[in-house]
């Protein structure tokens, strides 16, 4: 109960937003509320209570508890989420500079961290689903932020529909297994849900999870969302929110792995991984390559949890929020200062210093190189594989991702212009001075990055604990990438910049996937048609018998026309029918 | 008890004769203020049966042994309290579309009488006679107020719920006919034993027409649609909110009198199921608002038989519950939607654009009814839904979750729906109006009622509970 004090100060900051219309203010109310949320996350930290359960409400004998904890990665999540949720907030109050836009968005970005705090905490399956909607709908509201845009509305629409699949699924998991115990506490389904029923369950639910972590065959709306503003990118959509699904299961992985999910989780995560790669070095947008960075990320993570190494996917998972929160607001600087121009080979002013320190550091980060921490996120992941051919592969995935961020970086530094001011160069000037509070952020999330490895090698007393085979192997790959990507792009000796694949027609944005959706859509469609047409014609049965009835009393009608003789008649027939009738009987 | 109920339908027909011999300016004032009346009346109905619980009536004709007597239970207190609040927010927010405010204020008074009888009579008879009322009130609201087509609609939904009545009729006569006692009280029938099993089923089939004509479930569903997108934004209101409810409560009675109709709860939880879908797949063909809303309520009563149909504790209070989520969201989508029409001039999907920036609390109004109606959480229909399904597993395993692909249909076109019309500012329609401060208050009490039964369930079930 006590944890649910951290959603307070965002849902609060939200209903400011929502109640008072000052603009200026909402920025400044948000900020405080991601200050005071990062307070008590560390008070909470000091005075771990434990789990708590509240009485939601109760119908006859069975009772709907509300139980939070902080145990473990619980902790993790919401201490990262709290943290980037802060940060975002100060590089938004230089980002989002139209006055007009400023109150819903703050608005919309506190209601999301409050979902987001919500699932963090939540240790029952009904207070998980209730953060896991939170987010899936404020997540659709910032996609589509820019109204104006029809391919953001698109891009949200198409995202909250997926989403929602995975919504249903997940929540069919949660009524099979309370059906089957009376009880979503997560202890209490790990220890006691057995049988058919709870396969069922830990399929729908590994499902569900992949649906929100943008894994294959589901990822497509994560390239997709990058139409929402860079901040909504650099923390719903690359740290936080995308891993609601890693999360749902980490905290589930001993029930799932029971019911044989694992095999599941490292399919879907290697085919993420390998169209992810395939795609970030196919496309050139600044953000859509980072998105499908982060479906690597996650995929690499569902890889870990299904090899049951719980430990090497949140050693990721923390890594990962910090380096890519980083590089997503790199990207937003750049886009912002060119103008909002998001491919990379247009993209101006990257090697000014301010700009190019943060770059190369998320960069390397990204990419692996040690020891920032992707290094050891990546490096412990692909270490618990025991499997050679998964292994190679997952090298081989290394290479290519090496080379496709360093690509990244690589295609706008050889731009001849790229030590110009973009300002010269474009019609109207959107300020080439870059915000202090985006600075601001950018470098302390720089430091972050450069420190947490530090941190982690210092709790874990030294570097000891590392194979020495696995290290060079992985920063082999990583090299290999690198001196790919400098020759090709930087040096450009290779074919230039189209690196599409047979595969990338498969996997990439209106390729196969999208095809398929297609088709569902329009089965469900034709569905929809035939049963309009069933319907209008048994409506018309309906009528007809209507009209039937209505046509048999015009008829009777005609009987009945006035005359003395024509009653007369028909009297005297039916009575003679009558006499014949009774005395036959 | 007896009392009260009278006074609130004394009060009611007063209300009726005044609204008829003054002037139309007067009309929704006294509508608003029986409304309140009413309200008070079944506030103290319910803390009476909190205190002391169900009194017995006055018998009026000691021949048939058929009385004048009123009761409440937990479940027909939710209905009740239901109902006034429909009414009342019905009656506050006014007559959207400007014209006949007279007869619009009798009709819904004459109304109100039909919903508080309905929910607190004991007897079967009784019963029927403010079913009728009820339908007649609503036949005259489509008829004389409503759209281009109101005629046709009004004929087609007279003779659909007519079919009701008379089933409802017949299962009555045998009822009375075949109990040792010949006694039509309800809570003698639901003890009564001895009905031979032949007519119990005869019973049981012509109560289950009758209610599923007026729940509208599939193939008894054909008055919805025109009914709905026809009336006039009260009527709608009123229809959707409430008159379906009587179909529901009086399935719930089913299942209490006939202890046949058990057996038959997988056959009745398959219709519900197709009546689901279809809804569904019927929904996702409608280009007009209020049409889509009406097979949306279509959606939500196929859902509540499924859970009356699993009978279970969980269940039923989910089907209760759902009751009253579904009767103040989609009260409120029907408001919302009338007041987009008379701001935007347009109701048509493919053409209404970025109703958030010309009619913000209209929009967002109209967004909480949606997402409450496909089971939000923190919204009363989530906890509808979260009761409903869970109860539906109880008793029907993994196909209780069928449904849930029509909610997830019905869902996404929604998300569309609002996404197209709500969001998007590409092409704005042009706004020619706002939103009058009694519709605003419309949209606040059923926004608030909303959220709060989302939040705070118990607020409810405690109600439920007696």
């Amino acid at each position: 109960m006590i944890e649910l004090l951290v959603v307070l100060p965002f849902l609060l900051s939200g209903i400011i937003s929502l109640l008072f219309k000052d603009d200026a203010a909402a920025g400044l109310t948000a900020l405080v509320a991601g200050i005071l949320s990062i307070g008590i996350v560390a008070w909470l930290y000091l005075h771990n209570p434990g789990a708590q359960a509240i009485n939601w409400f109760s119908v006859g004998p069975y009772s709907f508890t509300l139980v939070t904890t902080l145990s473990g990665i619980h902790l993790i999540f919401l201490a990262l989420v709290a943290l980037m949720t802060t940060l975002v907030i100060l590089y938004s109050l230089g980002f989002m500079d139209v006055a007009s836009e400023k109150r819903s968005f703050y608005m919309q970005l506190s209601f999301f961290a409050a979902g987001m705090m919500l699932f963090a905490v939540g240790a029952d399956l009904i207070t998980l689903f209730i953060g896991w909607e939170l987010i899936g709908i404020t997540s659709y509201l910032l996609i589509g932020f820019w109204r104006y845009k029809e391919s953001a509305v698109k891009a949200a629409k198409k995202a909250v529909i997926v989403l929602l699949i995975g919504d249903m699924l997940v929540f069919s998991g949660i009524a099979l297994l309370w059906a089957q115990s009376n009880s979503v506490l997560i202890s209490y389904v790990m220890a006691n849900a057995t049988g058919t029923v709870a396969l069922m369950a830990a399929l729908l639910i590994t499902v569900g999870a992949l649906t929100k972590s943008a894994q294959f065959p589901f990822h497509q709306w994560l390239p997709d969302a990058m139409e929402g503003p860079t901040p909504v990118s650099a923390l719903l959509h690359s740290s936080t929110m995308v891993k609601a699904g890693v999360f749902l299961v980490a905290v589930l992985l001993t029930f799932l792995l029971g019911e044989g999910m694992g095999i599941l989780l490292v399919g879907a995560g290697l085919a993420s991984v390998i169209l992810a790669a395939v795609n970030a070095a196919s496309t050139t947008h600044i953000k859509k390559i980072l998105a499908y960075s982060t479906i690597q990320d996650m995929g690499l993570m569902f890889i870990a949890l299904g090899l049951n190494a719980l430990p090497a996917a949140i050693l990721l998972f923390i890594f990962q929020t910090f380096y890519k929160g980083l590089i997503f607001m790199d990207a937003g600087i750049l886009t912002k200062t060119n103008n909002d121009e998001t491919d990379i080979r247009k993209i101006l002013g990257i090697r000014r210093p301010l700009v190019l320190i943060p770059v190369v550091i998320a960069v390397a980060a990204l990419a692996g190189i040690f020891p920032l921490g992707g290094f050891f996120g990546k490096f412990a992941v692909d270490s618990a594989v025991q499997n050679y051919p998964l292994y190679l592969m997952l090298m081989l995935v290394e290479v290519v991702s090496s080379l496709y961020i360093f690509r990244w970086l690589f295609v706008p530094l050889s731009n001849k212009l790229s030590s110009k001011k973009p300002a010269k160069k474009t019609k109207k000037a959107p300020g080439y001075a870059i915000p202090n509070s985006m600075l601001a952020a950018v470098y302390i999330l720089t430091f972050a990055v450069l420190a947490s490895a530090a941190v982690w090698i210092y709790s874990y007393g030294g570097l000891a604990f590392i194979p020495l085979f696995g290290a060079v192997a992985f920063t082999a790959a990583v090299l290999v990438g690198l001196l790919l990507a400098y020759l090709l792009y930087y040096r450009k000796l290779g074919p230039g910049i189209g690196l599409r694949t047979a595969l990338s027609r498969i996997f990439e944005s209106g390729g196969l996937i999208d095809d398929v959706y297609g088709a569902v859509v329009t089965a469900v469609r034709g569905l929809g048609a035939a049963v309009a047409l069933f319907d209008y014609n048994l409506y018309s049965v309906a009528k007809g018998a209507g009209y039937g009835l209505g046509g048999i009393s015009r008829t009777m009608e005609k009987t009945e026309n006035g005359s003395m003789n024509y009653y007369l008649a028909a009297f005297v027939v039916g009575a003679i029918v009558a006499v014949i009738i009774f005395s036959v009987i | 008890m007896v009392p009260i109920v009278l006074l609130i339908i004394a009060v009611n027909i007063v209300g009726v004769a005044l609204i008829a011999f003054l002037k139309p300016e007067y009309s929704r004032k006294i509508a608003v203020f029986v409304a309140a009346v009413s309200a008070v009346g079944v506030v103290r109905l319910i803390i009476q049966l909190a205190q002391s619980g169900v009194q017995p009536g006055v018998v009026y004709i000691p021949y048939l042994n058929v009385g004048l007597s009123f009761g409440l239970t937990g479940v027909t207190a939710v209905l009740l309290l239901l109902s006034e609040i429909v009414i009342f927010v019905t009656a506050a927010s006014g007559n959207v579309e400007k014209t006949g405010a007279k007869a619009s204020a009798i009709l819904m008074t004459l109304f109100q009488i039909a919903a508080v009888g309905i929910f607190t009579s004991q007897n079967l008879l009784l019963f029927f006679v403010f079913w009728d009322i009820g339908v007649i009130a609503m036949f005259f609201m489509i008829n004389v107020l409503g759209g281009e087509n109101r005629r046709a609609a009004s004929i087609n939904f007279l003779l659909y719920e007519l079919f009701a009545s008379s089933m409802l009729l017949i299962a009555i006569i045998m009822l009375y006919v075949y109990t040792p006692a010949h006694s039509l009280n309800i809570g003698y029938l639901i003890s009564a034993t001895g009905i031979p099993s032949n007519v119990e089923l005869a019973v049981l089939i012509s109560m289950f027409l009758a209610f599923m004509t007026n729940m509208a479930v599939f193939p008894f569903h054909f008055w919805l649609p025109d009914a709905y997108a026809e009336a006039s934004t009260q009527g709608s209101m009123l229809l959707s909110g409430i008159l379906t409810k009587f179909g529901g409560y009086g399935m719930l009675l089913m299942f209490g009198i006939s202890g046949l109709a058990i057996h038959y709860s997988q056959y009745i939880a398959a219709i519900a199921t197709v009546s689901v879908i279809y809804a569904a797949l019927m929904l996702i063909r409608q280009k007009e608002l209020k049409r889509a809303a009406s097979y949306a309520a279509m959606l939500e009563m196929g859902i509540i038989l499924l859970a009356i149909a699993a009978y279970n504790t969980i269940s039923i209070n989910g089907a209760v519950y759902g009751m009253f989520a579904q009767g103040i969201s989609i009260a409120l989508a029907f408001l919302a939607i009338g007041v987009i029409k008379s701001i935007f001039d347009e109701s048509n999907i493919d053409r209404l654009r970025d109703v958030l920036s010309g009619a913000r609390s209209t929009a967002y109004s109209f967004a909480l009814a949606i997402f409450s109606t496909i089971g939000f959480p923190l919204t009363a229909g989530f906890i509808a839904e979260l009761l409903i399904f869970f109860g539906a597993v109880q008793s029907f395993g993994v196909y209780g979750l069928i449904p849930l692909a029509g909610v997830l249909i019905m869902a996404a076109y929604f998300y569309s729906i609002i996404s197209n019309c709500l969001l998007l500012r590409n092409k704005p329609t042009r706004a020619i109006g706002i939103a009058a401060g009694s519709q605003r208050f419309g949209f606040y009490a059923l926004s608030l009622a909303i959220v709060a039964l989302g939040i705070l369930p118990f607020l409810l079930l405690v109600v439920l509970r007696l």
